[in-house]
């Protein structure tokens, strides 16, 4: 368990953490949302000592990173794998020797027959194993990140960190991308921790997610929380200025946080009440293979009431506006 | 060609330029590598930052560097009688062009080095990695063409240094160069040194690049 709590971090008079605190239990996919600059990256460093930090505490299973040794401080990254936005293998070492890296850091001999077959095991596992001798040029951007996954996990680590893993990747790579640690996690039963600023990503796999904004951690929860009813600041990262609509009557907007199909409600309601409405805007999207989102309907200003009141007697979470 | 005896001096020269070339590449970069990871280590963004250690150091290299050759050459004769056991001769040759050839391989070895991209040095660093496993396996592995093609180009320049070894009597294509080319006024020496140096100069050169194609 990665458990976080009052973290501070300065570069000199820069304030790039301040009063962080979290936990990640054993086995999660946990994300760390935020627009660049935030402090995702520096916050992900401080998990496995790249970064020190100056005030408050991270444990790795109750142990305190700052106050470790090198050598125990080592000991401990070769229990985090680590990738990156930009893969970072090494030019002059073909797939296999990238992935050993790690082993011969760990003073494993990679061509010892178990410590072989666990490198050609995960090159395997990452869908690799016909280009074993490849070096990283002759490689796609999706191939390169693999290899990379592939090497953060040759030393068997209880933990994956990744770093902007899928934002130099096309969107169709990064499914692929984003599929793969799925099912090492769920192979593996390694806790993953996601920092990037894409959306796309922590509503696909995170199962917790934070969002930063200047160093602070605003909100934290399950995506559909954070997204679905989104705050300011997350509608401002998010980028979603809605357009206006015109002046007439009265805008009800619905949210589905639970099932998109609550919103056959809205025709069930068309009948009970035996209102005319228009539906002026609809917003759903897929969380982990939940379809979730939002809808907005305009009613008569005299239907108004009598609506609101409907829709909160089933229990959906309704707001005037738009 | 012309005579024999013109050609006979040349291919004694040649060696004796050999010699002096091959020998203070060698000293150079043995020697050059140790400030050279020096400076890595204890620069601004390397592995152990260290300002005073990094500006003393790179304040020495770069006096060093600025030591016309044939100043340096007559500046450093004690030290040269004292390891070459005499102050003239093609193997006396060797101590100054080492010691000037040290800080320019430094700085060569030193940009090779500060090439390697600084996102391997921190995967490695995550992997655990002690300093002397990233010098070793990240920063050598991936700056080993370039740190090649930095040992070519120091052995190249040596080839034009020596040419002042004649100065105190080392010897050298330079030497033929000055003294009957030049000097005597025969033109034909003038030609066949610089021919021999030419073709020599071009041949390290491509063959540095083949290897540096095939490695990198």
């Amino acid at each position: 368990m990665i458990e976080i709590t009052h973290l501070s971090k300065s570069f000199g008079d820069l304030r790039v953490l301040e009063d962080i605190s979290l936990h990640i239990n054993d086995g999660e996919i946990y994300g760390i949302i935020g627009q660049s600059g935030a402090g995702k990256s520096t916050l992900l460093r401080c998990i496995n000592g790249l970064e020190s930090y100056q005030e408050g505490s991270v444990k790795i299973d109750g142990q305190e990173v700052r106050s470790l040794s090198t050598k125990e401080l080592h000991a401990l990254q070769k229990q985090m794998g680590m990738i990156f936005q930009n893969f970072n293998l090494l030019s002059r070492l073909n797939v296999f020797d990238n992935v050993a890296l790690p082993m011969r850091f760990a003073g494993l001999n990679p061509r010892k027959p178990e410590n072989k077959q666990r490198i050609l095991d995960l090159i395997e596992l990452v869908g690799l194993s016909d280009k074993l001798k490849a070096k990283p040029r002759e490689l796609s951007g999706g191939q390169k990140q693999r290899v990379a996954i592939a090497r953060a996990l040759v030393l068997n680590p209880r933990i994956l960190l990744c770093d902007e893993a899928t934002s130099a990747l096309d969107p169709r790579i990064t499914q692929g991308i984003l599929s793969l640690l799925t099912k090492i996690r769920d192979e593996m039963g390694i806790t993953v921790v996601v920092v990037t600023h894409q959306m796309e990503v922590v509503k696909q796999i995170c199962e917790r997610v934070s969002f930063l904004k200047d160093s602070r951690l605003i909100q934290e929860g399950r995506p559909e929380e954070l997204f679905v009813m989104p705050n300011e600041d997350i509608r401002a990262f998010l980028g979603k200025i809605d357009e206006a609509l015109p002046d007439t009557g009265r805008y009800i907007k619905l949210f589905f946080t639970e099932n998109a199909f609550e919103s056959e409600v809205i025709s069930t309601m068309a009948r009970e009440l035996n209102v005319p409405f228009s539906i002026c805007r609809a917003n759903l999207e897929d969380f982990r293979g939940k379809i979730l989102g939002s809808l907005v309907l305009n009613v008569r200003q005299a239907d108004g009431d009598r609506v609101l009141q409907y829709l909160s007697d089933k229990n959906i979470i309704v707001e005037e506006g738009y | 060609m012309l005579d024999q005896q013109m050609w006979d001096m040349i291919w004694k020269a040649f060696g004796q330029t050999l010699t002096m070339v091959l020998w203070s590449t060698l000293f150079s970069v043995l020697l050059g590598m140790i400030p050279a990871v020096l400076l890595t280590l204890t620069a601004p963004d390397g592995l152990k930052p260290n300002k005073p250690v990094y500006s003393v150091l790179s304040f020495i290299v770069n006096v060093f560097r600025s030591f016309p050759f044939i100043i340096l050459m007559v500046l450093v004769i004690p030290l040269t009688r004292a390891i070459a056991g005499k102050a003239i001769g093609t193997r006396a040759a060797i101590v100054p062009l080492t010691i000037s050839a040290i800080p320019f391989v430094a700085r060569v070895i030193e940009s090779a080095f500060r090439e390697v991209d600084p996102g391997l040095i921190e995967a490695a660093r995550s992997f655990g990695a002690s300093n002397l496993q990233i010098f070793i396996r990240v920063y050598f592995k991936e700056a080993f063409p370039a740190i090649l093609s930095g040992i070519i180009l120091t052995m190249i320049s040596l080839v034009g240094y020596s040419a002042m070894g004649g100065a105190i009597g080392a010897g050298g294509l330079g030497d033929v160069a000055i003294r009957k080319g030049y000097q005597a006024y025969k033109i034909e020496y003038l030609i066949a040194t610089s021919l021999v140096l030419i073709v020599f100069v071009q041949l390290v050169q491509s063959i540095g690049n083949k290897i540096y194609n095939k490695l990198s």
